[in-house]
């Protein structure tokens, strides 16, 4: 059984390593196309010589990539539009700077020729116009064009094949609370088994947790649906208040059978896993705190999903608070 | 209804609530209810305790 506890510690160990390296992998990937070139570009009267350069990307197979645009002008004086459409001409980037060092956002693309324009925006009318046609919101508009002169203009773009990155953290991370649980199980308990054992008074009123709990999350969910069916304003948005649910229901299950003596297992150490729910507590209430601090927690008058650090945070007070009163109340009355 | 048969054959033995508890593989607080009267334990546990306490079912658990 005591091997039970380091095969756990040691998966535990391999899955961060594994994170780790994913994460490293993601940073070393390399690029399927490095095109980079330099262009004389000279505006007479306010009109760019040449108007545009285009040129073909070839993607060598169907995937989800990053184009990485870089361009660089020693001397601003025009605007660079950058566009990536494919054979219909439906632009799947765009992107306008003076100089730029821009990653698009990761995009699936097939396996096909895409055309890259570089527009040469040289004066408000065409700037204006490009990003109108594009629908460029909260765009600042450029005072600084020059009527005359001569560039020498420099880019490079990159096509970069990524991996589904979110899906493996996500797996991962899935993987990584499972291992947590059983780390928890195993160092919680007195004698190095992972599983709890429980007496037939405990596990009757585990049962009567569980179904106290299952209600309170039931009328929590309906309260909500109904507050949704009724378009009154929510307060926060609907994984959130899912998540409130789930945790009513936990919190309903785990006061009742604290306080009913039905909570810690034969094999459980109390003392531990009162002070792994205080650090638990702890370390959701600074990752809470820290979406606090970048404003993250309330977005259009709602609570988002960053707050669910702060509201799991609240659960463990809540359980840490009733065990210290359960075992306040409980000194001196036995026996 | 309080079970203070069993707490005294527990008492004579010099046994606490806590070492019965273990001798039966039941938690302190059950032993606590059984004898408090709040909860009414099953006959597996019953025979369990009356072997720890040397008594019959009869001798613990029957209400005259």
């Amino acid at each position: 059984m005591k091997n039970q506890r380091y095969t756990v510690i040691i998966s535990f160990m391999a899955l961060l390593i594994v994170i780790v390296f994913f994460l490293k992998a993601n940073d070393m990937q390399d690029a399927v196309v490095d095109t980079s070139a330099t262009q004389n570009i000279s505006v007479v009267n306010g009109v760019a010589e040449p108007e545009k350069y285009a040129f073909d990307l070839q993607v060598p197979k169907a995937g989800t990539y990053i184009i990485s645009a870089k361009w660089k002008l020693e001397r601003p004086g025009f605007i660079t539009g950058l566009i990536v459409s494919d054979k219909q001409g439906k632009e799947v980037f765009a992107v306008t700077a003076e100089s730029c060092e821009a990653d698009s956002v990761s995009l699936q693309l097939e396996e096909a020729v895409y055309a890259v324009e570089f527009y040469y925006l040289s004066n408000s009318q065409v700037y204006e116009q490009f990003l109108l046609d594009r629908e460029f919101e909260n765009t600042e508009m450029y005072e600084d064009f020059e009527s005359n002169g001569s560039w020498e203009w420099q880019y490079q773009i990159k096509l970069i094949k990524t991996v589904n990155m979110k899906g493996i953290a996500v797996f991962c991370g899935l993987i990584a609370g499972v291992l947590f649980t059983i780390l928890f199980l195993a160092l919680t308990k007195t004698d190095k088994n992972v599983k709890c054992k429980f007496d037939e008074r405990q596990e009757l009123v585990r049962g009567k947790g569980f179904q106290y709990g299952f209600f309170s999350m039931l009328i929590c969910n309906l309260l909500f649906t109904c507050m949704e069916l009724a378009e009154m304003p929510l307060f926060a948005e609907f994984e959130v208040l899912i998540l409130i649910s789930s945790i009513i229901g936990i919190g309903v299950c785990v006061v009742y059978c604290i306080w009913n003596e039905g909570y810690f297992a034969l094999n459980e150490n109390k003392k531990r896993l009162m002070i792994l729910f205080a650090v638990i507590s702890v370390m959701n209430f600074i990752v809470g705190g820290f979406w606090i601090f970048k404003d993250m927690v309330i977005r259009n008058g709602k609570l988002t999903y960053y707050s669910t650090n702060l509201f799991c945070g609240l659960l463990f007070i809540i359980i840490y608070l009733t065990m210290l009163l359960k075992r306040i109340c409980k000194d001196g009355k036995d026996e | 209804m309080k079970n203070l048969k069993m707490k005294s054959a527990r008492v004579v033995l010099d046994l606490s609530q806590q070492d019965l508890a273990e001798r039966v593989g039941v938690s302190r607080q059950t032993i606590s209810a059984i004898e408090k009267g709040d909860y009414n334990p099953t006959i597996n546990l019953c025979r369990a305790i009356c072997k720890v306490l040397g008594k019959t079912l009869d001798e613990l658990f029957w209400e005259e």
